[in-house]
């Protein structure tokens, strides 16, 4: 059986953002990087599976991006991946989700996997879009947002979360894609000695051309910080006078009375 | 946005900018490790400790441990986390491969416990001391020894403690009277009382590993008639698992100022005469084993001390960018908004006073771990070099940060002014775990009288003569640096100073007598310890120096920190040695002579 996890570094979410020179997406500068959190609940689902699946089965993890994504990729290998592709794109961040998920179909329908792991979105873009995307193009059953998942012989049942607490469960058969949410398992630290074998496995590197062969659908534009909302109004006067201005705002500016 | 409690960058910055760690990935013993390994490891580590100890610290410090039905109960935190710390294996890290490890220098691995010590000492220590238990077996218990009891500490089943300190016997380890009486059998039956037992007690692992101090009956009095034994908790049977109870009891628990998280414990060994210690290596040379645990151990003390003074700085710092409070003297309009506190020189000084003690002690400890490493791996020549130098750093390592990294803890309160001193704010916890640095592990006086009284003049003075020379080389090297220079020449002034006051001194060893020689022992380890700690900055400076030109955004701004902390050491800190030459090269005796009758 063979099992691909695809994952995005992201910058951690406590640095500073600042817009690129473009004005399109963030500038790298000073940001540090780390795994894409609900990415860590795919390498952890993927990895139990191996684990309960035994030496049959081979588990992929997938990463597009510049060199620095190879962290990521040692993390994902150091937490019981088996073997690692990376996708070296420089200009990843510029790719939109439809790219992104042509990309890993291409490579994943050289590959022909049994069962495919994504984070359910990424921290930074936040489209919500890849995991789906890809299923699509490679006509598997999917579904999203899994706090649950079991096994069986090629039948899958996920548990999903829906809006408002609201759980659903999903049953359907290989070949298929799943996207992670929080609270699906608490991802493991890799162990050190994990960390050691993590260097000896494989890393094939192909160079994004190779894989690429859509245009994008949707452009960034623009990326910015919110504008500064206007100061606030300072009533300053008598209370009654005070109190009777407030009413007026409220009704003239708000839906409170209506 | 959570507030960190040790620097990340900084940790790299000394790592790989100043200490040049992958060079160490040459050698064969670290063939295996590369920077990617050690970025992995460090990853790890941080994670760990940002998620599993730093979330208890408080509440670690607010539940002392109690006994309940005669066992020891902590917070169900503190096993949830070595738990992980063990599952991660950084136990065994740095052992040999052979024994299971992977070998992580030392210098790596003290990066590592850095995070931990830094996010709560209370929980660290149970770890630390059963690393530095296990250090001490692979290096001298027999093969079977290490079969029983080192292998369940490598992988966290066992913990460890270090048994030395009886009531009568603290800083004078020589009176120690624990007694162990041999046996046809082979083991020895250990009587005795130890007070002050870190980690004594609980119910964490499956057994507890005890090295005790003891004296076999018959031996000669003093240090030459101590020897080491391993006393566990419960007996360990054949196939390593863990057996009956071995009359080891506990006759109290100690209610401390800080640390109150890790047990501290009055243990009685022997009560019912059953209890079995196995000798470690020859009768009569335990001590010398238990320098071996003790030289490690004072790093580690230097370590812990550096970092809960970091973790305070971090927090001050934080605070200090946040609160608004007052005006500058220069803004007269009481209707303007208030500054933020950063903003007073004043604040701004206390900032700095912290950061150049942390950052210094910390640069100092993993320069002295990779002595460690270099003393390990290297030939003749570079492992006799590194040991000397360690032999005269570590009282340094052990005294300088517990008493300054404790002084950056009184300066973080002291930022947060009224809310410093509450217990709603974690500066006062850090103040009062801190205060113990000074104290264990061979008290600061001690220390000091250590490296007056023995390391000075050992071996003619090598060790001392040898640290001049490392000095100096920086020296020579900054010299010629528009940037440095000024530093360099004040460094080297200082140099001069100690090296002539420390000639003067062992001059009148002699005829001034060792009691008067030694009286003021304590404050010529302050006198080298700028010293050192002021190349260890200048050191820093040269490295960040060459970074600045290049550097933009964060990076610069982090090495503008560097040279502007390098030079409050240099204008704030070293214009104290000579004052502290002088008192030292006329062996000032107003302490020495005072009376008793007097006070
Ligand atoms: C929280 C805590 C944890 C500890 N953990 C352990 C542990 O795990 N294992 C263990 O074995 N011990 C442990 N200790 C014991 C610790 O090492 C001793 O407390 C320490 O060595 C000092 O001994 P003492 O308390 O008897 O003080 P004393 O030796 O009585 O010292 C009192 C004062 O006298 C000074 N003094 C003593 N002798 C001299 C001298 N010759 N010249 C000049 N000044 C001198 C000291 O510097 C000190 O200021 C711990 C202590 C504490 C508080």
């Amino acid at each position: 059986m063979k099992i691909l996890v695809c994952i995005k570094q992201v910058p951690d979410l406590e640095s500073r953002f600042k817009p690129n020179a473009e004005g399109v997406w963030y500038s790298e500068t000073d940001l540090a990087w780390r795994m894409n959190e609900y990415d860590e609940y795919a390498v952890e689902q993927a990895v139990q599976l191996r684990e309960k699946l035994g030496e049959t089965t081979e588990l992929t993890v997938l990463s597009i991006g510049p060199e620095r994504v190879v962290e990521a990729i040692k993390k994902a290998l150091a937490m019981g991946c088996d073997r690692a592709v990376h996708v070296r794109d420089s200009a990843a961040a510029a790719k939109d989700p439809w790219q992104i998920a042509s990309i890993i179909a291409a490579y994943a329908k050289r590959e022909g996997f049994d069962l495919i792991f994504a984070g359910m979105q990424s921290q930074d873009r936040g489209s919500a879009q890849v995991g789906v995307a890809v299923a699509e193009q490679l006509g598997y059953a999917c579904t999203t947002t899994i706090v649950g998942f079991e096994y069986d012989n090629g039948a899958i049942t996920a548990k999903r979360e829906l809006e408002g607490g609201m759980k659903g469960v999903v049953r359907m058969k290989a070949p298929a894609l799943i996207t992670c949410q929080l609270g699906l398992n608490v991802p493991r630290y890799p162990t050190l000695p994990n960390i050691m074998k993590a260097k000896k496995k494989e890393i094939s590197v192909i160079p994004v051309a190779e894989l690429l062969t859509e245009g994008a659908l949707a452009n960034t534009t623009s990326f910015h910080s919110p504008a500064k909302k206007g100061g606030g109004v300072v009533l300053e006067g008598e209370v009654d006078l005070l109190v009777s201005q407030l009413l007026g705002i409220l009704h003239e500016k708000t839906a409170v009375f209506r | 946005m959570s507030i960190s409690f040790i620097s990340r960058r900084d940790i790299d910055f000394l790592l790989h900018e100043l200490l040049d760690v992958e060079q160490l990935t040459v050698h064969p013993c670290y063939a295996e490790h590369s920077k990617d390994t050690f970025k992995a490891i460090l990853d790890v580590a941080e994670q760990i400790a940002r998620e599993k100890f730093q979330p208890h610290n408080a509440e670690g410090d607010r539940n002392e441990p109690v006994v309940v039905d005669g066992r020891v109960r902590l917070i169900p935190e503190v096993k949830e986390a070595l738990q992980a710390f063990a599952e991660a294996g950084f136990f065994s890290a740095s052992h040999s491969a052979q024994l299971g490890g992977i070998q992580l220098p030392t210098v790596l691995n003290n990066a590592v416990l850095s995070f931990f010590s830094a996010a709560n000492i209370a929980t660290a220590s149970y770890a630390q001391l059963t690393m530095a238990n296990s250090h001490l077996l692979a290096a001298h218990a027999s093969a079977e020894q290490q079969r029983l009891y080192l292998e369940p500490m490598m992988s966290g089943r066992f913990f460890g403690t270090m048994a030395m300190t009886e009531p009568q016997a603290g800083s004078s380890i020589s009176d120690l009277v624990t007694t162990a009486e041999p046996t046809p059998q082979g083991h020895y039956l250990i009587r005795g009382n130890k007070i002050f037992i870190s980690g004594g007690e609980h119910e964490m692992a499956e057994n507890i590993v005890h090295l005790v101090l003891a004296r076999i009956k018959g031996a000669p009095a003093g240090v030459k008639g101590i020897s080491l034994f391993i006393v566990p908790r419960y007996r360990v049977n054949q196939d390593g698992s863990v057996g009956e109870e071995n009359d080891v009891a506990l006759s109290g628990l100690i209610h401390k100022m800080g640390w109150r998280g890790t047990t501290s414990t009055m243990l009685n060994f022997g009560e019912n005469g059953r209890c079995h210690g196995y000798l470690i290596g020859e009768p009569n040379q335990g001590l010398s084993y238990m320098f071996h645990m003790m030289n490690e151990a004072r790093i580690n003390i230097g370590q812990f001390a550096t970092c809960i003074g970091y973790a305070g700085y971090l927090y001050s710092l934080d605070y200090a960018r946040n609160r608004p409070q007052g005006r500058l003297p220069s803004g007269k309009d009481p209707l303007s908004k208030q500054v933020m506190i950063i903003e007073h020189a004043d604040i701004r000084r206390m900032l700095l006073m912290q950061k150049a003690y942390v950052e210094g002690a910390l640069a100092l400890i993993l320069y002295a771990s990779l002595l460690v490493d270099r003393q390990k791996i290297g030939g003749a020549q570079e492992t006799r070099k590194a040991g000397l130098l360690l032999d005269i750093l570590t009282p340094i390592v052990k005294a300088w940060p517990s008493k300054f990294c404790f002084e950056a803890n009184s300066q973080a309160v002291q930022i947060l002014g009224g809310y410093g001193y509450t217990r709603e704010y974690p500066v006062e916890q850090l103040f009062r775990d801190n205060r113990l640095s000074q104290i264990h592990e061979g008290t600061n006086g001690i220390q000091g009288i250590d490296l007056l009284g023995r390391k000075i003049s050992m071996e003619n003075g090598a060790a001392f003569k040898l640290l001049m020379e490392e000095i100096r080389a920086t020296i020579g090297e900054t010299a010629g640096d528009a940037s440095l220079r000024a530093w360099s020449q004040e460094l080297d002034q200082a140099v001069q100073q100690v090296q002539e006051t420390t000639e003067r001194l062992l001059e009148s060893r002699e005829p001034a007598g060792a009691d008067l020689f030694l009286a003021n022992a304590s404050l010529y380890l302050e006198m080298l310890g700028h010293v050192v700690i002021a190349w260890i900055w200048l050191r820093q400076a040269q490295a960040a120096a060459r970074q600045c030109e290049t550097a933009s955004g964060a990076n610069r701004d982090f090495y503008l920190g560097k040279l502007q902390a390098c030079s409050f050491f240099f204008n704030w800190e070293l214009p104290k040695v000579p004052h502290q030459a002088k008192i030292l090269g006329s062996l000032e005796p107003t302490c020495y002579e005072m009376q008793d009758s007097w006070f």
